[in-house]
């Protein structure tokens, strides 16, 4: 036996708890151990004067409570027992002695909760709360912002209308052989009528946003910035309503002036031509004067809207869906421009007018079918301010246009004329703030 | 051959009480409540302290029942609750530290003599009677003044006769710090009694 094992045992020597047969061999090892024979005589001094504590009586406990308690926990954990818990809250019983203290938690405080009142505590806990308005939140947060972020103003629409406009309208832009923009018949190439007809209800609908926005000029001007100024800078004409905005304006009956009515003439006989596919009918003789806006186009149009799958061409049109719902959006965004910048020049705002138009020509890209006639009236603006020199250069792209060519060459011609009868007129300055000539032609050049 | 209801183990005692036997309840408070009444008397200190605590204890016993699994004697579970209960009480003490035998007592009373003032040996001439009297309240003081972690290890064995590995399972300790722990309490005591060494020699 090892000298440090013996100590420890003889902890339990001295104390009397060490067994018969440990005994022994603990014995045999302090015959030959001084040391632990030391500690043996140390240790039981030490335990014969530990004898002598003395052991006092115990206090009258309060059997009473503890008796209620037993029977009360036993009628909580078996409630249809013989021992109900009115027979568990009964009068406790005589003490005797009467020095029975009655102690701090009550019986009841003793009764364990069931499960209901267990979980109906649980469940009105600040935390339960705390966790509950968490989740609404995030849950709200959830639904609503990607709701709300498609409802946005299309201002990113507007924005990317550009960058997507060469994938979307490059490899769909066909000119027809009679010189008009057709890139709607790459679109809907083989719609059948009844699905042309359903195209007319999304068409129209933008053309009623598009006449809203030129009868309510004021509105649309005054609403991001309350500038209304021939030229507003140019964040100010970027964050004007967008299609989703101008949607809600409700197409408000205008009594159209007799130069709306002459324009929309024109533009019925243009689009009947252009759906016939006589694209140059309707634009001949017509002045720059009454080139106004065309905002009240109302024939169909397969550009804006894509044809609805029909049964046999289900699949065809699903895969055109996509890229119609693309190019709607981009065009969109340039509609939503064009008419901004038509209602600022139908108002005589030609200097914010112009910029508008600019805007619309980066936007829309060279397949826009109002490409052309948009130009005409940017040069008509620009001829009112007295920018001349940008406005001949306008036309002369605008002659690059099939659809506008041969008016355009009107156009320039009778500019030339005025310009003889009145050489001082192009000299005439500008009363409003403008951009240079320059910088205005190279926003539109770098198409 | 039937035993009688105070002969039955602890195990049946509390069985049968966790079914609603009150009286087996009462059986198991008659059989441990003196000593575990001196464990958690000498432990606290305080008698009125100490009555409480043994009613609480007792209490728990009832509420926790069926927490006993049987993985120890019902003893130790028992005195696990009340040793529990003695190291809350110790906590809320403010000022509670051990005194030296150096120091002056932390007691209540009057007597502001050091532990080794108070424990005198016995007075030259007095009979035998009186030297234990006076022992039994100088051991009172020295177990007092025991260290608490020796203390409960001596009051578990001194008093209540457990094993050391019982101990051990209440205070949650290995057994052999239990014993080594033991020693010190013993060594302590010899040391704080000296004067009563001649005494208690007498007497074995």
């Amino acid at each position: 036996m090892e000298h440090t094992q013996a100590e420890l045992l003889l902890v339990e020597h001295v104390t009397g708890a060490l067994p018969e047969a440990t005994r022994v061999a603990l014995e045999a090892h302090l015959a030959g151990c001084e040391a632990c024979r030391a500690l043996e005589a140390s240790l039981s001094l030490g335990a014969k004067l530990a004898a002598a504590l003395p052991v006092e009586p115990p206090p009258k406990l309060d059997m009473a409570a503890l008796r209620a308690a037993v029977r009360a926990r036993a009628a909580a954990a078996d409630p249809e027992g013989p021992s109900s818990s009115a027979a568990a809250m009964a009068a406790p019983e005589p003490s005797g002695g009467g020095a029975s203290k009655t102690h701090g938690p009550s019986i009841d405080a003793n009764v364990r909760p069931g499960f209901g009142e267990v979980f109906r505590r649980w469940v009105t806990g600040p935390q339960v709360a705390m966790a509950t308005l968490t989740s609404l939140v995030l849950a709200i947060g959830l639904t609503y912002i990607p709701l709300a972020n498609r409802s946005m103003p299309a201002d990113g629409d507007t924005v990317a209308a550009p960058e997507a406009e060469p994938a979307a309208g490059a490899p769909h832009v066909v000119v027809s052989e009679d010189g008009i923009d057709a890139d709607r018949g790459s679109i809907a190439p083989a719609a059948p009528a009844p699905a042309q007809q359903a195209q007319a209800a999304p068409q129209a609908r933008l053309e009623e946003v598009e006449l809203a926005a030129a009868e309510e000029p004021q509105r649309e001007i005054a609403s991001p910035h309350g500038i209304i100024g021939d030229e507003p800078p140019a964040e100010a004409t970027n964050a004007l309503p967008a299609p989703a905005v101008a949607a809600i304006v409700p197409p408000a009956p205008v009594p159209a002036t007799p130069r709306a009515d002459a324009l929309d003439a024109e533009s019925n006989d243009r689009r009947a031509a252009q759906s016939t596919g006589s694209g140059r009918a309707g634009l001949g003789g017509a002045p720059m004067d009454a080139l106004a806006s065309s905002g009240g186009e109302s024939a169909p149009s397969a550009r804006y809207a894509a044809p609805p799958p029909s049964p046999p061409q289900a699949q065809a049109a699903t895969a055109q869906t996509a890229t119609t719902q693309a190019q709607t959006r981009a065009q969109d965004g340039a509609g939503a421009t064009l008419a901004q910048a038509r209602s600022l020049r139908s108002s005589g705002q030609c200097g914010a007018a112009t910029n508008a138009y600019q805007r619309f020509l980066n936007e829309a890209g060279t397949g826009h079918p109002q490409r052309g006639q948009a130009m005409l009236e940017l040069a008509d603006c620009l001829q009112r301010t007295g920018r001349t020199g940008v406005a001949r250069q306008t036309l002369e792209q605008a002659q690059g246009v099939p659809s506008v060519s041969a008016q355009a060459r009107r156009e320039l011609e009778r500019s030339a004329a005025q310009e003889r009868q009145a050489p001082s007129r192009s000299a005439r300055p500008s009363a409003a703030p403008r951009q240079s000539e320059d910088a205005v032609m190279d926003a539109y050049r770098s198409e | 051959m039937t035993r009688s209801p105070a002969e039955a183990p602890d195990e049946s005692l509390l069985e049968r009480f966790a079914g609603g036997d009150d009286e087996a309840f009462a059986l198991l408070v008659e059989r441990y409540q003196r000593p575990m009444y001196n464990f958690v008397r000498r432990s606290v200190q305080d008698p009125a302290v100490a009555e409480d605590i043994l009613q609480e204890t007792f209490l728990r016993v009832v509420q926790r029942a069926d927490e006993f699994r049987g993985q120890a004697k019902v003893s130790t579970w028992m005195y696990t609750i009340a040793r529990n209960l003695c190291v809350d009480h110790a906590r809320k003490m403010v000022h509670r530290r051990h005194a030296s035998l150096d120091a002056p007592s932390r007691r209540g009373d009057d007597d502001d003599r050091a532990l080794v003032d108070r424990i005198a040996g016995p007075a030259p001439g007095a009979d035998r009677a009186a030297i234990g009297e006076q022992l039994k309240r100088a051991v009172t003081l020295a177990v007092e003044e025991l260290p608490e972690d020796q203390r409960e290890v001596f009051l578990l064995r001194q008093l209540e006769h457990l094993s050391f590995q019982e101990i051990a399972q209440i205070c949650d300790i290995p057994e052999n710090t239990a014993k080594s722990r033991m020693r010190y309490a013993l060594e302590r005591l010899r040391a704080a009694l000296g004067e009563y060494e001649d005494y208690v020699r007498e007497l074995s």
